[in-house]
């Protein structure tokens, strides 16, 4: 890098140092001290991203297999959908699936406990300020879907894992 | 004090690690307490002028410095400025947790450096400034776009049937009930606990912040007040109440629980189905007789 990089690079990253913001990693991610909901709030991001990727990952393979089916002067057969299923038949993209399966359930449903959160509902009621002063938007109802989405979400992919492992693949 | 230099890598940035002498002190000798040191490792920040290439700008700093049952994490950190530093920068004034002056960044967690205790934190403590505040130097930020964040939802009460500037020495009438709806948001002491702690202020400068959205909510909660459409049309948008997603961070940090994530809410569901309960809402009357106290203009 020659001296005027290393000069741009300097003042960047003086910029960076005195603006101080916590950034992705710090203020999304670094949820491990945090309190529950702080939790819950990473997990939807990532879940989110996780099955973004996947509907675009999802979109192109069935796209692809589609046009293959749909063109005549190849045949037409459906023989290029039986291989992309046949290549996806295994444990590694089970596995794949069964990931998917958990975070759209997760991310279903504590969508859901942030509509009634924003309704102003199941995050308890104003109070005056009164010893031990719990935030009571903390302990009210969202708290405990909060808990029962995540118990839910393991039920259901205990399913997922039957109908993909024990069905699927003939476990 | 030996100065041992280590490399490290930290949030995109180089920082240099320097470690300060173990002398013990006689901090507890007053108290009698049983006595034990924490290892405090803070950060510390250097505005250099821009041909200053000396040194880096950013590095952490470790001092063993001696405790006792009662010891506070400001007690600390002056202790390191009386003792062992007297360049580390931070600020404090009441040192009993009404200020709110002293909020760091402790372990990880944003708290009051004055209300909290260092035994609560283990042996090695690491400090850090509040995050999303613009450095100044060492644990100190600059609060400026915080205030002026506070200032933008109006944190004043709104007559514009009444005029209540010069001479006025009137009263409005409150019961005790309508002053529970908002007592507790009125017991914010405007640290920055929140701000720090919240994560879309960590990616969004233009988010208002925890704060000044509780503030907002104070307000329209007030009996008295006849301000509250002005002030939903300021919160009701993308950098305001809706980029909230209700991590609950701001809430769970307040020294003085305070509820803002409990007051974000409300403010939206007050922005998409109450507005019309808000038109309709009429301030407060004001009592019969004036203020004995106050002298008419």
């Amino acid at each position: 890098m020659d001296a005027a990089g290393k000069e741009v690079l300097k003042v960047l990253t003086e910029i960076l140092e005195r603006k101080n913001n916590a950034g992705v990693y710090r203020g999304w991610l670094k949820f491990w001290n945090r309190n529950w909901e702080r939790w819950l709030y990473a997990m939807h991001r990532i879940t989110g991203v996780g099955v973004g990727i996947y509907l675009v990952a999802h979109i192109w393979e069935t796209s692809y297999s589609a046009t293959a089916f749909l063109d005549v002067s190849n045949g037409g057969s459906p023989v290029v959908w039986t291989n992309l299923m046949s290549f996806l038949s295994n444990e590694f993209f089970h596995t794949g699936l069964l990931l998917v399966a958990l975070a759209s359930v997760f991310h279903a449903l504590n969508g859901v406990r942030l509509i009634f959160a924003e309704q102003g509902l199941m995050i308890g009621k104003v109070k005056p300020p009164t010893f031990p002063m719990i935030p009571s938007s903390l302990k009210g109802g969202q708290r405990y879907f909060g808990i029962a989405i995540v118990i839910i979400s393991f039920i259901l992919l205990v399913y997922a894992f039957y109908q993909l492992f024990i069905i699927g693949l003939g476990w | 004090m030996g100065n041992e230099d280590h490399s490290h890598f930290s949030g995109g940035l180089t920082l240099t690690e320097n470690d300060h002498g173990s002398e013990q002190s006689a901090l507890s000798e007053s108290t009698g307490n049983e006595q034990s040191t924490v290892k405090l490792r803070v950060f510390r920040y250097k505005n250099l002028p821009k041909d200053d290439t000396s040194a880096p700008s950013t590095s952490f700093d470790t001092f063993q410095v001696p405790i006792s049952n009662g010891t506070t994490l400001l007690d600390a950190l002056i202790y390191v400025k009386e003792k062992l530093d007297p360049t580390l920068t931070f600020r404090y004034s009441c040192r009993m947790g009404i200020c709110g002056s002293c909020g760091v960044n402790a372990n990880g967690k944003e708290k009051l450096a004055c209300k909290t205790q260092v035994k609560d934190l283990g042996e090695n403590i690491e400090v850090r400034p509040l995050n999303n505040l613009s450095l100044i130097r060492d644990l100190t930020v600059d609060f400026k776009p915080f205030i002026e964040k506070n200032v933008k939802v109006k944190p004043y009460l709104v007559r514009n049937d009444v005029d209540v500037d010069g001479g006025f020495n009137r009263e409005f009438r409150q019961t005790p009930d309508e002053l529970n709806q908002y007592l507790m948001f009125a017991n914010c002491l405007m640290c920055g606990l929140c701000y720090s702690a919240c994560p879309t202020n960590a990616t969004d400068e233009l988010y208002l912040g925890p704060q000044a959205l509780a503030r907002a909510y104070r307000y329209i909660a007030d009996s008295r007040d006849g301000g509250q459409l002005e002030r939903i049309e300021i919160v009701d948008q993308e950098h305001a109440a809706w980029s909230c997603h209700f991590a609950g961070s701001c809430s769970d940090v307040c020294p003085k629980g305070v509820d803002p994530a409990f007051a974000i809410q409300q403010l939206k569901a007050l922005a998409l189905r109450k507005q019309g309960l808000l038109k309709r809402k009429k301030p407060s009357p004001l009592v019969e007789r004036p203020r004995e106290s106050v002298n008419p203009v």
